[in-house]
């Protein structure tokens, strides 16, 4: 596997995972009046919870959705249109 | 031509049956490093719930069916490499074989969870039926279970046991079941019953370490240690993708193999189906993976049709999704408001409450319905939904209703069924669409 493909599967597992437990957190609050899920301890917590969460949520969406369009991946492919 | 098929579940015999349809002079062969083919393990825990009365019912034909239809399905034949350039398959064991097509079908396998104790006999990964067949066994003799992840398969798991009459403890570390796939004010029925089954719920809780000496006699977890006869493993799970790795294939940022309409990879002569791929999202056109078994059937078809030389096309898709989780049904269909809100997708939200029958007819039960539409055109983007029945219609129903961009305004007046005994004279979509609508209304929102 490429170096770009590791970097992408690497910044989607870990995007993926604290945008999901910030969500969770909000959830949970919201529908429970209680706690998120338990935080899993990875390297660069700090980083992706103080730094990427809140600069991903302040991104219009239209760029967010570039953002993930423009990793690689099967919506490369042609898969509209016949 | 000869196409070769490693996988022998939902999507390689999908795989193979189109492949044999659609070239009938072709040699199709299956490889399946186990002892069957062509079985439903999504069956597997409602056998053990004592549901379904063996195991035999989860098979879809027997062996002969396969060699009637000119299908050669190599059982316990593990392929072990692929060489792309010499268009053969490395065979454990055995002479290497030849192929002119290729099709990967090698599934999901389970993450081991990284705690002390792993290594312990008695931990059961649900996945193959003869090993499923013997855990039925050892359930025979078990008093408590701990059922690890509350996630679909879990859950289902945890309410098997619970209606086979163990005491099961179900762990967590989120903070409601079903949490990947469903909202939490979705899953509080499903959580109420599932207690009322006998489970105990052991949510927010780490899984801190497998404890025995040979086999595993209990679960220390942070909210205390748990005791086991018997433990079920299923949390999570990634695309078995060791093959096509190492042939070379390319990957996706989901670590599923890269496939286009085709199922064609990123070699023209090897295709892959299932659990192994990724696809896009219909709405973002963002590849996911890990889908359902009706995905990995139709996947498998359309693979097996193009290796063969025909033309068949998979579309991006919409996740119509569905399983019944304590007493309820609960299912959907695109985002729900956790994975909305994750993201960052703009929607407006609206939630009403149905029932299933006629009110004045024996057995009619609630059925809660939760939309989430675009805030500007109002086309439906997800929809989630708990109830007694009619669950899974209605998400087959909202999925194609998503596929086909339908708003709120022609969900909120769409027609229905009226028939006392199955529908009502209000259906709960519309009823949870005019709900939005007049919320819309009330905020000065259109289209």
């Amino acid at each position: 596997m490429s170096w770009l493909l590791r970097a992408a599967a690497w910044l989607r597992e870990n995007a993926e995972y604290y945008l999901t437990e910030a969500s969770e957190q909000e959830m949970a609050a919201k529908y429970r009046g209680a706690g998120g899920p338990v935080p899993q301890s990875r390297p660069g917590d700090r980083f992706w919870r103080e730094f990427f969460v809140p600069v991903y949520r302040k991104l219009p969406w239209r760029m967010r959705l570039l953002a993930m369009r423009a990793m690689p991946g099967s919506h490369w492919k042609r898969w509209r249109g016949g | 031509m000869r196409i070769a098929i490693v996988g022998g579940g939902a999507s390689g015999i999908g795989a193979a049956g189109a492949a044999e349809q659609t070239a009938r002079d072709a040699d199709v062969v299956v490889f399946t490093e186990f002892e069957d083919v062509g079985y439903s393990p999504c069956g597997i825990p409602y056998v053990h719930g004592q549901e379904i009365d063996s195991f035999e019912r989860l098979f879809l034909q027997d062996k002969e069916f396969y060699r009637e239809r000119g299908i050669d399905v190599r059982y316990e034949t593990r392929v072990s490499a692929v060489d792309l350039d010499r268009q053969r398959l490395v065979v454990q064991g055995q002479p290497p074989e030849g192929f002119d097509r290729l099709v990967l079908c090698t599934g999901f396998e389970w993450v081991v969870p990284d705690v002390p104790g792993n290594h312990l006999a008695g931990l059961h990964f649900p996945k193959n039926i003869r090993r499923s067949m013997e855990f039925d066994k050892v359930l025979d003799d078990a008093k408590t279970a701990v059922v690890i992840g509350a996630q679909p398969l879990g859950v289902e798991f945890a309410g098997a046991l619970a209606k086979r009459g163990l005491e099961t403890h179900l762990v967590d570390p989120h903070a409601w079941v079903l949490s990947k796939v469903a909202d939490p004010d979705i899953v509080e029925l499903v959580e109420e019953s599932l207690t009322e089954l006998g489970v105990t719920l052991h949510l927010r809780t780490k899984l801190e370490a497998f404890v025995g000496s040979e086999s595993v006699r209990a679960v220390q977890t942070s909210a205390g240690e748990i005791q086991a006869d018997v433990v079920v493993v299923c949390a999570d799970r990634r695309p078995n993708t060791e093959l096509a790795r190492a042939a070379g294939l390319h990957m996706g940022s989901t670590g599923g193999l890269i496939v286009d309409a085709r199922m064609q990879t990123s070699s023209s002569i090897v295709y892959a189906a299932g659990d192994i791929i990724e696809a896009p999202h219909e709405l973002t056109n963002i590849p996911i993976q890990g889908l359902t078994g009706s995905h990995s059937y139709a996947e498998g078809k359309v693979a097996g049709t193009n290796a063969a030389g025909g033309d068949r096309r998979y579309h991006p898709v919409y996740v119509p999704w569905g399983l019944v989780a304590g007493t309820w049904s609960v299912g959907g269909a695109g985002f729900g408001e956790n994975l909305a809100n994750a993201l960052g997708i703009p929607y407006v939200m609206g939630k009403g409450q149905g029932i299933s029958r006629a009110r004045y007819y024996p057995g009619f039960t609630p059925i809660h319905v939760k939309l989430l539409a675009d805030p500007k055109t109002h086309a439906l983007i997800g929809a989630q939904m708990v109830g007694g029945e009619g669950i899974k219609e209605r998400a087959d129903f909202l999925g194609m209703a998503i596929k086909k961009r339908v708003t709120i305004e022609e969900l909120a007046w769409m027609e229905n069924v009226y028939a006392p005994p199955i529908g009502a004279v209000m259906e709960p979509i519309a009823i949870s669409a005019q709900g939005l609508l007049s919320d819309l209304r009330s905020n000065g929102g259109g289209p």
